[in-house]
């Protein structure tokens, strides 16, 4: 491959941003699977298209809208799930929907043709300014700080509310800020593989990295490494095939856990075979 | 056993949604007692341990503890409590029953480890110390639960249901080993087979949303009616095998 490409700025942010992307894929990713709150993910990234619709029609930056939206929605959904208002399932559906309904209607008061709608629905790492691309290393480094400093606590709240409650820890400060760093992962998601995706990249690392170890921490590290790979590996392709770049950086990664659990059925076969 | 209670509960009531669970609840727990809660499925029991260790708020009434011990009490969950969808080995699973509220921002020291592994040792579960929690048996996933709550070094250890998991053999060295550690701790057990503790015990507390609260030998026939809500078979302590029957 020529390194010549490397010198491009465009492809420098791309580069900067899949780093960001997968740092917080790593250290939120492992919590939203083992948790289980991959629906909850789900339906907070598609409320950034409410926020990315107002941002249109008022004419600012759609990022600041996106990531306000989000945050209050995480607030929400953590607020929910500790009054036991409404059944979680049931408001993230309706989040869900509500969401893009929201960012549609504001889309069409806008006036005019809007430009990058679809980069924001599918990402598109090729085309992140460096005005964004500060913004998203603020966000990883609050992201990257929290899970430091908290670690221990969120450990406890993933694996035994209960006992952390009877340990005494804020758990309810614990949950919410666990949200809304969840929030904020997505944001920086958003602009590498767009509001649709942003799940994916945020569970398949991941899901790879648990084949590899049992260990938390170290599904963390793996997680980080395995979303470079599948960023940086979707990025070539789509460079030079001139495919969109979130599809490429998802299916590089689908195709990286399809391969990992293959040849570990495969391993386990042949050890079983040779036993016998 | 002295005088002034660890814990004192007052008058306390809970339920959920409008339905009431506990109503009225009074009981002290002194240093190195030894209380049975008993009484029918849905009447209270786990409910009333919750309230104790803060996990659930009262409607009314008042949990006292003393200061020395909001950290140190430990808890042995029924086991199907935890994530099991969580990575943890058995060692950093025991470690996490060393953090509480004033510590958890602080990485775990030497101190926490030593301990740990002592409590390991103690509980035969060592040599698997660096398994997956979600590898191990039911009687060392109970075992792990103990050490997880023996770790904090606590002052008062609340066990539920800590009988119905085990076989037999693990029930008769549990129960020694309850009688060890009650030198040290005050212990309150919940169960609904209160026959394998009829010699250990030194108080009984009857829970069907109403407490029932008795020394050894004051456990009646009526009170027991009254809990239950039906006639049952009452024999006396000492043979332990035939102390109290549901019908």
């Amino acid at each position: 491959m020529n390194i010549e490409i490397l010198k491009y700025e465009f492809v420098q942010n791309a580069l900067l941003a899949s780093l960001l992307a997968s740092i917080v894929c790593g250290l939120i990713g492992p919590f939203i699977v083992t948790k289980r709150l991959a629906s909850i993910s789900g339906g907070l990234s598609h409320t950034a298209f409410a926020g990315l619709g107002m941002a249109y029609w008022l004419g600012i930056n759609p990022l600041y809208g996106a990531s306000v939206v989000v945050i209050l929605a995480s607030l929400f959904i953590g607020y929910n799930e500790e009054r036991k208002v409404d059944r979680n399932d049931l408001l993230i559906g309706i989040l869900w929907a509500a969401g893009v309904a929201v960012g549609l209607i504001f889309i069409s008061l806008t006036p005019g043709f809007v430009p990058d709608l679809m980069s924001f629905l599918f990402g598109n790492i090729l085309t992140v300014p460096d005005s964004d691309l500060k913004i998203a290393s603020g966000l990883c480094l609050i992201v990257f700080l929290s899970v430091m400093i908290f670690y221990q606590g969120f450990v406890a709240i993933a694996l035994d509310e209960e006992y952390a409650l009877a340990r005494r820890l804020p758990v309810r400060i614990l949950k919410m800020g666990l949200m809304v760093l969840i929030a904020l992962s997505i944001v920086i998601l958003i602009q590498v593989v767009g509001i649709i995706l942003v799940i994916a990249l945020l569970t398949i690392p991941v899901a790879i990295a648990s084949e590899l170890s049992q260990k938390f921490r170290n599904i963390m590290i793996y997680s980080i490494l395995i979303g470079i790979f599948s960023c940086v590996a979707g990025l070539i392709i789509s460079y030079w095939q001139e495919l969109p770049s979130g599809a490429s950086i998802i299916l590089a990664g689908v195709f990286l856990l399809t391969l990992v659990k293959t040849t570990k059925k495969l391993s386990l076969y042949w050890q079983r075979k040779s036993r016998q | 056993m002295s005088d002034t209670p660890v814990i004192s509960i007052h008058n306390v009531s809970f339920g959920y949604d409008d339905r009431p669970i506990l109503e009225g609840i009074s009981l002290d727990i002194f240093p190195k007692d030894f209380i049975l809660v008993i009484g029918p499925n849905g009447g209270g029991k786990t409910t009333l341990i919750k309230l104790i260790l803060g996990i659930i708020k009262p409607w009314q009434g008042a949990i006292q503890l003393d200061s020395s011990i909001a950290t140190r009490l430990g808890y042995v969950p029924q086991f199907s409590n935890f994530n099991k969808n969580f990575p943890i080995s058995v060692f950093d699973f025991v470690l996490m029953g060393r953090s509480h509220g004033q510590n958890y921002l602080k990485r775990y020291g030497r101190e926490d480890k030593t301990a740990t592994d002592a409590i390991l040792k103690r509980m035969d579960l060592y040599d698997l110390r660096r398994k997956e929690m979600n590898t191990l048996s039911g009687g060392q996933v109970q075992r792990a639960l103990i050490a997880r709550a023996l770790v904090s070094d606590p002052l008062v250890l609340f066990l539920d249901e800590p009988t119905t998991s085990i076989d037999f053999t693990s029930q008769i060295s549990l129960l020694e080993f309850l009688e060890d550690i009650n030198r040290k701790m005050a212990i309150l057990v919940i169960t609904h087979d209160p026959t394998p503790f009829a010699a250990t015990y030194q108080h009984i507390a009857c829970v069907n949303r109403e407490l029932y609260y008795h020394g050894q030998n004051e456990l009646d026939r009526h009170t027991l009616e009254k809990v239950y809500g039906c006639p049952v078979e009452l024999l006396g302590h000492g043979i332990p095998h035939t102390f109290l029957h549901r019908h």
